[in-house]
Formats: structure tokens, sequence, C-alpha cells
């Protein structure tokens, strides 16, 4: 099948604005558009910039906005999408070069909320156990690849870089649940002074743009729960 | 704003989206009429004859088409108001989709319910 892609270019320092770059490529069926990038890559363009590891959908590096909406390349297939298809990078962050953006402020914001387990107690002789019913409550909350494809979708991020974002909200929740943690008075004392947690607008553009199907905006209703118990 | 109004032109507008942004206009000319009523009221009320005049108005097509516009946008406004209240609780936010769809039709219920008399009454 004969797709027709619109890939937005942008070299900071050599082209003054964005422009979109169109390729005709002839694609196989079972394809997905992260295939069509390498085909187009290898074959017409080696200047196209764009990120991947892994190639299925667990490093989170080929997020970006296809056809309006942020998705993992090599987790949408094209065979799913229309024959004209729109590739940007994703939006809301610095572009670095043509679909390679710069997610410092992703990581930042996730390193701010301590995106690790704080234990104060002497570490047992094996390990800190939880109980199947407390760790139960990490589902949906510990599979997040860090793509950025959540904070990248955000009205409220677009709008307000000090915006933690959904993916460090979740990071923050998947903290505040663990039973093993036992720093979680200061966690809620950083989020209390943080106006982060109530900035959300309940646009729920990150649970639409998760790839893993996570629920950002659950995360942010548990911690706001959490915080307004005594 | 250039920056954050290209990235909401561009990103494809999904339910939770459309609904948030209609929320917001309809907020705003919620606001802006109320400005407008309070204003126009205390100048039209001055004597009982004005208020009548005042009054006649509203059989104009161009204020009922107004009116019409407000009381969608009060019924909408409501309407989505709960279903905002519904997802903070944490009720529903795996089907915002529908309670929009469901937001959308009980909007224009209510407001054929209440439009029938301006354009019939």
């Amino acid at each position: 099948m004969e797709k027709r892609f619109f890939i937005q270019r942008f070299f900071p320092g050599k082209d003054k604005r964005p422009y979109w770059q169109e390729y005709v490529l002839h694609c196989d069926s079972t394809w997905v558009v992260l295939d069509a990038l390498e085909a187009i890559r290898s074959k017409q363009d080696p200047s196209l910039a764009y990120r991947r590891v892994c190639r299925h959908g667990i490093c989170g590096s080929c997020a970006m906005n296809i056809n309006g909406l942020n998705r993992l390349a090599c987790e949408t297939r094209l065979a799913d999408l229309p024959s004209k298809i729109r590739i940007k990078p994703l939006p809301g962050f610095p572009v670095i070069r043509d679909l390679v953006v710069d997610l410092t402020q992703v990581y930042q914001n996730i390193e701010a909320i301590k995106p690790y387990l704080i234990t104060k107690t002497p570490p047992p002789a094996k390990e800190r156990l939880q109980s199947p019913l407390e760790r139960k409550k990490l589902d949906g909350l510990y599979e997040c690849i860090f793509c950025g494809a959540c904070t990248s979708a955000c009205p409220t991020f677009w709008a307000s870089k000090h915006f933690l974002g959904p993916t460090a909200l979740l990071q923050a929740c998947r903290f505040v649940m663990d039973s093993r943690d036992e720093a979680k008075q200061e966690r809620k004392k950083f989020l209390k002074q943080h106006p982060s947690l109530w900035q959300c607008h309940a646009i729920l553009n990150c649970v639409e743009a998760c790839p893993k199907g996570l629920n950002p905006f659950e995360a942010i209703v548990l911690l706001r729960k959490s915080l307004l118990k005594p | 704003m250039k920056a954050y109004l290209k990235q909401l032109f561009s990103y494809r507008w999904q339910p939770g989206m459309i609904a948030w942004l209609l929320m917001r206009l309809s907020g705003l000319g919620l606001v802006l009429y109320l400005c407008l009523h309070l204003g126009v009221i205390s100048y039209s009320g001055k004597s009982p004859e004005d208020f009548r005049a005042f009054l006649a108005l509203r059989k104009h097509i161009f204020v009922k088409v107004l009116e019409s516009l407000l009381i969608l946008a009060v019924c909408y406004h409501a309407n989505n108001g709960v279903r905002v209240i519904l997802i903070d609780f944490g009720f529903g936010s795996r089907w915002q989709k529908q309670l929009f769809i469901g937001v959308v039709i009980l909007t224009f219920v209510l407001s054929t319910i209440f439009l029938y008399p301006v354009w019939y009454g």
C-alpha cells in the first residue's frame, strides 16, 4: 500500500522555521510508523532525524505526534492510519532536530518528586515485603515508560512550564501508594507546597495519549484524596 | 500565547478537550452576559414604560437568537459542571467520552424544553 508522509522538519540554527516535507512510500501492511521512518531514512532521506531504541514499546524513545495525536511510532500500525500521515515532534517541548525533542523538563519534573523508594528503617535480611493487596495498589502506576507523550499532550503543561505534568504526578502517586516507602509525609508536603496537583483541569488528553493505557488523571485524583486525608 | 494557541489548534481535539474548551467558552460567555445583563437592566429599568419597551425587544429575532445561545451556554455549563465534578471525585474518567456524549444530549434536550417558549411561546 502506498502512503504519503508529511513530516515536520526543523534544524534550529539552519532553518528559520519548521516546514513540512513530503515522502511517498510503498509500505507493507504489517508495518508500523517506525518501519516507514526507517525506510524513508535508509532509502530516501538520510538527514531525517528521529529517536528509536527498542522498537517494542518499552523504551518510549519514538513518541511523536502522528496525525494529531501523541503515540509511539513503534506501536502505531500503518494499516490503522489513512493514506496521508502527518508526523510532528511531541508538542510543548523544544525541538532539537526534526522529530527529536528535548525532554529535559519532563526528566527534571520526575526528579523533583524523588522517583525512588525512600526508607528510614534498617533493611531486613532479605527484602522489604509487600502483601499481594499492597502490591496490587501499584498496578497502573509502575508501568510508565517516561516517553513524555502524556505531558506533551497536556494543555496545562503547554500553558505553564511550572506544572509538573502527568508523567511526574503519576510517578509521585506510584511512590505515595507504595507500602514500603517511608517518606510519605515528605512527599505529601512537597505536593502540598507545589500547586501542580490542583492545576489539572481534567482535560484527560494524557489518558488518551498514554501508549501503555495508563490513567495519569486517576493518579492525580488518588494523590488529591491522599493529601486531603488528615 | 502564540505558541500555546498553535499547540491548541494543532493537537487533535478529543472529547475531553472539546468539553474543556466549550466549558471555558460558555463560562466566558456567561460572565460577559451577566455584566451586560446587569448593565442593561440598570439602564432600562428607570420607569415601567422603559422596562416594557425593553421587554418588547425580546420579540426581535436577533434577541431570540442571543437568548437561545444563552440557554445553550447555561445548560451546557451546568451539565458539564456535573461531569467535571464526577470525574474530579474519581468517578468515570474511564468513561469520559460517554459522559461527554451524555452531557451533549442532555444539553440539547434541556435547551429544547427551555427554547420552546422563546420561539413559539
